[in-house]
């Protein structure tokens, strides 16, 4: 549904070039919903705003159900932005408008007849939740009402694709887990793609079927979020988080492991495999096991005495259908 | 009984201050002069609205850009932000009335009149008017902007149906600021041959040291610029829903 095709953006500022993109390329499949999470100043903003054409990309192309949308301008420009719905991060509702006439809006510039438009807004307005809030200006609604109605005028113009850029940032807990069950909800009852933007794991883990990670303008991890947490990289770290200090606890002599187990494997021994080679109990420093993508994984660290085999406990693991890694070259490092 | 011993031309000031108010004659002639003077700030309050809010739009969708075509922002920022802005909001009023008074006359046909005050009470204003059109509508959150422009509005929509409307409070109460003004900017249009209250406040109150005459017509103005305000501060709630 959406294929980014090698998208670049560059800005002038104070007088040199800024490339906040660099050749970005991405692809989401029909009715997936798709995270992309990064730091700030990573580029997501950027990405956001050439996807939903607020800005010209300097090179690349963005396809929307097929159709390059980057080179398009004035009329045609208008129409497709009309197949991109966009939840802003603080709703950015219209304060002069009731919530009605804020979902109806979108349709009231396509020329949509008021009587039609009306009766498809309070339609939107009860999918999201919200009826009996017709006549509610947005400063009489709370935040996650203001988002929900945000998403259902995203929704309006009946667009291929759902664009959330930081949709819960601005939420507190209960109504970001609301705002994310609407969301899947959404994109199950009407088959949207959605692209979520965020920088919150949690949204990723509860939310997303497939992820990118995106760095200094590029993309460096992307995939499903079951191929990308078992190939053992930063979006893994970031999304089955150890607590901090989890290597402290070392003794002079001791080595740590960082052992990665994906669906089945996660019932395997592996605390009593390494015990077994090393002949000694082998303490567990810090352990995590959470569900994802329907499945389950489980990352330990455990400590190794001094003078342990530790490539031979490393190879065991492996064979066991382990990820191994060495925690002091993955996140010491980095 | 004392009153026979006073001299008729020696009674008291306190109570010659109120004599001519109380001749039907100076009534008509301060009813008069207050429909001049409503007539001034109403036919310039339009225009001022008018003119400024398009000069106003016109200067928010130039430093904006992507609104209008690029040529015309350039164009704008400066004709219309430097030239006509700076400069006239620089004259002072009373000077500006002056000099204004051959191009009435063309435009007019007379410099004499509440019409032909009209004319350099427009110019006065617009630029005061359409400098608040700018800010009030620079006051709208992008977030909102951004919202209208990616449901597909064209510029005109962008405009009309988020922009001017989101800023419907501040302008409001900007338009509110104006007449007021224009209150105060009439009476001093009336001393160039105007008319209206500010002249007859001028011609007794100064001329003929009328001082009854004088506070009748302080206590008009006043009130009328109460109202003005007062109506112009419902209305601006009236339209705020934040």
């Amino acid at each position: 549904m959406i294929t980014v095709s090698h998208l670049s953006k560059e800005f002038v500022s104070a007088g040199r070039n800024v490339r906040a993109l660099d050749d970005v390329s991405l692809s989401v499949a029909d009715a997936e919903i798709h995270g992309i999470v990064g730091q700030s100043g990573a580029g997501k903003s950027t990405l956001v705003r050439c996807l939903t054409l607020l800005e010209t990309p300097s090179s690349g192309t963005v396809e929307i159900g097929g159709a390059d949308v980057a080179s398009l301008s004035g009329v045609q420009l208008r129409q497709a932005r009309r197949t991109i719905g966009l939840v802003f991060q603080h709703a950015n509702l219209f304060d002069a408008r009731t919530a009605l006439d804020n979902v109806a809006y979108p349709l009231e510039i396509a020329g949509v007849k008021r009587a039609e438009r009306r009766a498809r807004a309070a339609e939107l307005l009860e999918l999201v939740g919200l009826k009996g809030t017709e006549t509610a200006y947005p400063a009489q609604l709370s935040g996650g009402q203001k988002q929900r109605v945000g998403i259902a005028r995203a929704l309006a113009a009946d667009p291929k694709v759902l664009l959330c850029d930081e949709p819960t940032s601005a939420l507190d807990p209960n109504s970001t887990a609301e705002i994310l069950d609407l969301i899947r909800n959404v994109r199950d009852r009407l088959g949207l793609t959605v692209l979520v933007i965020t920088h919150e794991m949690s949204v990723v883990k509860t939310l997303c079927d497939s992820v990118s990670l995106l760095q200094s303008g590029t993309i460096v991890e992307t995939g499903s979020v079951e191929k990308v947490v078992a190939a053992n990289g930063q979006l893994t770290r970031q999304l089955v988080p150890l607590p901090a200090l989890s290597l402290t606890p070392l003794r002079s002599g001791e080595s740590a492991l960082d052992i990665l187990a994906v669906g089945e494997a996660v019932d395997r021994p592996f605390v009593a495999e390494a015990s077994r080679i090393v002949g000694a109990d082998v303490p567990v420093l810090a352990g995590s096991i959470e569900s994802l993508a329907g499945g389950r994984v489980s990352r330990l660290r455990v400590a190794l005495p001094a003078g342990a085999d530790v490539p031979a406990v490393m190879a065991a693991l492996v064979a066991h259908g382990a990820k191994v890694t060495d925690p002091f070259l993955t996140e010491v490092a980095a | 009984m004392f009153a026979s011993l006073v001299p008729a031309l020696a009674l008291p000031a306190a109570d010659d201050m109120w004599a001519s108010l109380k001749t039907p004659v100076i009534w008509k002639a301060i009813r008069d002069a207050f429909y001049e003077t409503i007539q001034m700030v109403v036919v310039s309050g339009l225009f001022t609205v008018v003119i400024g809010l398009i000069i106003g739009i016109l200067l928010w969708a130039g430093a904006r850009g992507g609104i209008l075509p690029k040529w015309l922002d350039g164009i704008i920022n400066v004709v219309l932000s430097w030239i006509i802005v700076n400069i006239t909001r620089s004259i002072p009023f009373a000077i500006l009335l002056v000099a204004l008074i051959p191009f009435t006359r063309w435009l007019v046909g007379t410099s004499i009149g509440p019409l032909a005050a009209c004319v350099s009470l427009t110019i006065g204003t617009v630029p005061f008017f359409a400098r608040l059109v700018e800010t009030a509508l620079r006051d709208v959150d992008k977030g909102k902007l951004d919202a209208a422009v990616v449901t597909g509005s064209s510029s005109w929509q962008l405009v009309f149906k988020v922009a001017v409307r989101e800023a419907l409070p501040a302008l409001s109460s900007g338009i509110t600021t104006t007449v007021v003004m224009l209150i105060g900017y009439s009476a001093m249009a009336g001393l160039m041959g105007g008319g209206g209250l500010g002249y007859l406040a001028y011609s007794y109150g100064y001329q003929r040291f009328d001082v009854g005459v004088m506070l009748a017509v302080l206590v008009i103005m006043v009130l009328l610029v109460q109202i003005v305000q007062f109506i112009g501060d419902r209305i601006t709630k009236l339209v705020d829903h934040r």
